[in-house]
């Protein structure tokens, strides 16, 4: 704990560690170590970050600024054109580029930590560790820069009626929609068609991986006859099988979509053009 | 103010600060914290190092910073005035 501290103590501006730094691990050292002095230390190294660099509040307001602005720029949705095309959940702008590029975050993440604890460890390694580690630390927030950016930029993807949807290797069409009054509601049922973007292995979905969202946010279950074909059926590469799904909506509901509810590595979360990346515009499949 | 408040009575380190604090403040500082009201402090020119040997180097009050800690006592000392005059009156 005590190094972690340490450690933490070495993210001050090196102007101030100039000044303070050896009555400050001295203080360290008095005053012990718990959680609660690592996170004490951890802000009081930002602070001094923010006040020393001058980076703070306008740094800040430039970022807050950029994100803003790519955010209203991806504001206009893409609407596939409906001709039978496939889209992929990592083919949106940069998709395949951040794949690429969280295999290099992942080495320098590998590296930056190494380089952590040979810093801590061996003081033979430690100026160049800590000079690799930075370089490191640069790497991974550029990436994570870069991908906010993108994310934000990107619009989101309205897959049309007609068109495919491949997340990951699962894939989704909706070809026909029908709907009919039932009380206060509309029975929206869908036939779609489930296929396989894999080359060699089999795929297959939870039953209740997909649901309908309105123009509001609404969440709607998605639910099946008995006599249709299963969503959780295991699609074999290649293969296109065909089977239909059914939602209640409000009659109000003037927008509908399929989209849906996916869980991955923590990873995965960090990939450009991932429907489940938190700054991503996820893909929506019309429905009405 | 804590800060001020722990040196008005003579030259202090850091830890010995910490501890003051707590026993007449009742309030323990982190010393991410007291390093950055130091900092500030010393910015200010209200608080000044004293030469010393040891790595724990202790602080002083500069008279610009006794000034200040007075103003703030006074100001202070009305305020509680006031509020217990009017607490006693409601």
């Amino acid at each position: 704990m005590k190094r972690l501290i340490l450690f933490i103590a070495k993210m001050y501006p090196r102007a101030w560690r100039e000044r303070y730094g050896a009555e400050f691990e001295a203080l360290l050292k008095d005053t012990g170590a718990d959680g609660r002095i690592v996170v004490n230390v951890f802000f009081g190294a930002i602070t001094m970050l923010q006040r020393w660099k001058k980076i703070g509040s306008v740094t800040l307001l430039a970022m807050s600024a950029l994100l803003a602005v790519s955010w209203w720029i991806g504001q206009r949705p893409y609407i596939t054109p409906g001709t039978n095309q496939v889209f992929r959940m990592d083919s949106n702008a940069g998709g395949m580029a951040g794949f690429f590029g969280f295999f290099i975050l992942l080495p320098a993440t590998i590296v930056g930590l190494f380089c952590v604890l040979s810093c801590i460890n061996d003081r033979s390694f430690r100026g160049s560790a800590a000079r690799v580690g930075k370089v490191c630390r640069w790497i991974v927030m550029a990436y994570m820069a870069a991908m906010m950016l993108v994310s934000m930029l990107t619009p989101r993807t309205i897959v049309s009626i007609g068109d495919g949807y491949c997340w990951d290797l699962w894939c989704l069409g909706v070809e026909q929609v029908n709907a009919t009054p039932q009380g206060q509601n509309l029975l929206y049922t869908a036939k779609v068609r489930l296929f396989s973007d894999a080359n060699h292995v089999l795929t297959a979905r939870k039953k209740n991986f997909l649901y309908a969202i309105d123009e509001q946010g609404r969440r709607f279950p998605v639910f099946q006859n008995s006599s249709a074909l299963p969503l959780d059926t295991t699609v074999r590469p290649s293969e296109s099988v065909k089977t239909s799904l059914s939602f209640l909506a409000p009659a109000n509901a003037r927008e509908l979509y399929l989209t849906g509810d996916q869980v991955a590595m923590p990873w995965v979360y960090l990939y450009f053009g991932s429907d489940i990346n938190p700054f991503h515009r996820c893909t929506l499949l019309r429905i009405l | 103010m804590l800060v001020l408040a722990s040196l008005s009575d003579g030259d202090k380190h850091g830890y010995a600060m910490i501890e003051d604090i707590e026993r007449f403040a009742g309030l323990r500082l982190g010393p991410g914290t007291l390093y950055g009201a130091i900092t500030r402090l010393e910015e200010r020119g209200w608080i000044k190092p004293v030469a010393s040997h040891d790595r724990r180097r202790p602080y002083t009050l500069t008279a610009s910073g006794r000034e200040y800690l007075e103003v703030q006592l006074d100001t202070l000392g009305r305020v509680l005035k006031t509020a217990a005059r009017r607490l006693k009156h409601a």
